[in-house]
């Protein structure tokens, strides 16, 4: 009874509160208001991010000032370069180190949205919070159902195409990403939601009749040789040049291997020549380093065809920390600056050559090598080694 | 709080008594222009915790009972082809839903179609009333079998359907989720109200909490708290969705053909 009686009170309650909005006028002010609580937000969203932008411009000119730097000269780079030697910061995470960017990248983007006059939302599925991919799972449920029911009709009779009646071939493809199907969908949503639509689409594939949608499946399927394209771990194969003056085609990249950096340019129809820091291959004294070399030539069956010409310098000379420590003299030793060479020297002819990429990769020259030296630790001789235990 | 409760049934029944006598059949038109006087501040401070003093300023077209004539549209015969009245197992009833059930046959609750009927013009006519208004209405399902009907019959009306996963502060943290603040649904529907569990669908307590109005076709096993207009029925059958959601689709074509006409009227 009591139960009862609440509820009617709060009907009637719910019904006077749709009489004060019937009146014409009032009913629109009222429903305007989330419209316009928005269009203001919306203004002074505008306005806040103008504002960080002439803060930011003035910054940028102050910052310009402080490393006596010309204004056009302070780009990004320049930009992160002064705030890391202004603002040196030894956190571990790089998020949480100081920054300056500008605003648009930095601050929280504004969600916008479409209304109509009276400041409904557009889209029936607007509440589901994510309309798009609810909209596109219930396309799929809906042509997984049309499926079934086409199959349990006609797979009896020869009205269909027996191909029909098959699942649908979608050999030789996969399913998109989920970076592309939030590009496509242009949503962002989670990897949860993701795989639901996967295994929808997996079920709807696996369907005996589903081939009478199989242009609606391939449009969220891509080639399987386009995403397997390999990767190769370091530096790209570099573009090929030509050069104005010898109208010759070139190659430059610049690798390292341990502490060694080299920049290696290749250039076609030569000699066979080397170039490296003013020595010639002849001057490497050990085999060892002349047949690593050489390697990538012989792999690639070029002798004789390209002239090398590489410059290195010690990686650890041009690091920021003590800069007034008295830099190294070594460069790479025996075996780690040909390394350096060879890697950049791979990548080169994988450029000018493009025939012997596969071999050249299959044989790992174009890999990089990213081990380096391990730092020695406080209180032990080395990185790993120890001082000798004796008893006091 | 019973002398409250009380003290509003009374003044509800001498308002009925008052006005059941002076209310001369309203039609439609007369909706916008029948609100008489305004009521004064003493009224509308009591109207606070007894929202029934407010009665007689409500415009003459929400006194009406049924405006839109729905009690010729629906036939019981027709909620029980569509097998509206088929409950659960006895053993699940809720003990909140006894007053709208017939009986018991096989182990089975049925329910009192009369009294289905009764309510569900009753929400009928809401719905028509908050479409003739231009209000938005959510309709809200858990269930698998219907939810794509749902969403279809939603959105030919031009209205909104949550069938999916409801993520928790939809309604009410509105602006921390979609980024902004944005306009409410002026009325839910649940076609549902259980969720697979068996728990209570979570957007019900978050339009109380809203102060939304709510809509609940609740079966024998539901739980009915919290809802404002209720619907006892069969929620489970896909037959008994589409019954109703035909129903709810054309409450809201009325209410827009209403609006529509009223609009050109003016």
């Amino acid at each position: 009874m009591l139960r009862i009686a609440l509820t009617r009170s709060s009907r009637a309650m719910s019904v006077a509160s749709q009489a004060s909005a019937s009146d014409s006028e009032t009913s629109v002010r009222k429903i305007g208001k989330a419209l316009e609580t928005y269009l203001k937000n919306s203004q002074q969203h505008v306005a806040m991010m103008e504002k960080h932008r002439a803060e930011f411009e003035t910054g940028r000119r102050h910052l310009a000032k402080m490393m006596s730097l010309d204004i056009h000269e302070l780009d990004q780079a320049a930009i992160d370069r002064a705030i890391q030697y202004l603002f040196p910061s030894g956190l571990t995470d790089p998020n949480a180190r100081p920054v300056m960017r500008p605003p648009d990248e930095i601050l929280p983007k504004f969600q916008r949205f479409t209304f109509d006059e009276e400041g409904k939302p557009e889209g029936t599925r607007f509440f589901t919070l994510n309309p798009k991919i609810y909209g596109l799972l219930s396309e799929i449920g809906v042509k997984t159902q049309s499926v079934m029911k086409f199959y349990d009709e006609h797979v009896g009779s020869r009205s269909v195409n027996r191909s029909d009646l098959e699942p649908a071939n979608l050999s030789g493809s996969q399913w998109i990403t989920a970076d592309k199907m939030k590009k496509k969908l242009s949503e962002k949503f989670t990897n949860e939601l993701y795989g639901q639509v996967i295994i929808a689409f997996e079920h709807l594939a696996s369907l005996p009749g589903s081939a009478i949608e199989q242009k609606f499946l391939s449009e969220f399927r891509e080639p399987m040789t386009a995403s397997t394209g390999s990767k190769l771990f370091g530096p790209a194969i570099p573009e090929v040049k030509v050069c104005a003056e010898t109208n010759r085609r070139y190659a430059e990249v610049t690798t390292h291997c341990k502490d060694t950096r080299a920049t290696v340019k290749v250039t076609d129809a030569g000699k066979g020549t080397f170039n490296i820091d003013g020595l010639q291959l002849h001057d490497f004294r050990h085999l060892q380093a002349r047949e690593i070399l050489l390697a990538p030539m012989i792999i690639s069956q070029t002798l004789g065809r390209f002239d090398v010409t590489a410059t290195t310098e010690c990686i650890s000379n041009t690091l920021p920390e003590a800069p007034n420590r008295e830099p190294f003299k070594r460069s790479g030793g025996m075996s780690a600056l040909p390394r350096a060479v060879r890697h950049g020297t791979a990548l080169c002819v994988a450029a000018l050559h493009p025939e012997s990429i596969e071999p050249l990769r299959l044989s790992g020259l174009l890999t990089l090598d990213p081990r380096k030296n391990e730092r020695s630790k406080v209180n032990q001789p080395g990185a790993r080694a120890k001082w000798i235990w004796k008893r006091r | 709080m019973r002398r409250v409760v009380t003290s509003a049934i009374r003044a509800e029944r001498a308002f009925s008594t008052r006005f059941t006598a002076s209310l001369q059949k309203p039609t439609p038109s007369t909706s916008t222009s029948a609100a008489s006087a305004t009521p004064d501040r003493a009224t509308l401070e009591k109207g606070t915790v007894q929202p029934t003093v407010l009665k007689p300023y409500v415009s003459a077209s929400l006194q009406h009972e049924d405006l839109f004539n729905f009690e010729k549209l629906i036939h019981v015969d027709e909620m029980f082809k569509a097998r509206l009245h088929y409950g659960h197992k006895v053993g699940t009833l809720n003990d909140n839903m006894k007053w709208a059930l017939y009986g018991e046959r096989l182990g089975v609750c049925i329910f009192d179609l009369d009294v289905t009927k009764k309510f569900l013009v009753r929400a009928l006519n809401f719905v028509a009333h908050v479409a003739m208004r231009g209000g938005m209405i959510l309709f809200v399902t858990s269930n698998r079998d219907s939810m794509f009907d749902v969403e279809k019959a939603a959105e030919e009306v031009g209205q909104y359907s949550h069938v999916r996963k409801w993520q928790s502060g939809t309604l009410t943290n509105t602006r921390q989720l979609l980024g902004a603040s944005v306009r409410l649904p002026d009325a839910v529907c649940f076609l549902s109200t259980l969720t697979s569990l068996g728990e209570n669908h979570p957007a019900i307590i978050e339009a109380a909490k809203m102060a939304i109005p709510t809509i609940g076709v609740v079966d024998s096993n539901s739980d009915p708290a919290y809802l404002t207009y209720l619907v006892p029925g069969n929620d489970d059958t896909p037959q008994s969705t589409e019954y109703l959601m035909r129903m709810f689709k054309e409450a809201v074509r009325k209410g827009q053909e209403e609006r529509k006409r009223l609009q050109q009227g003016k």
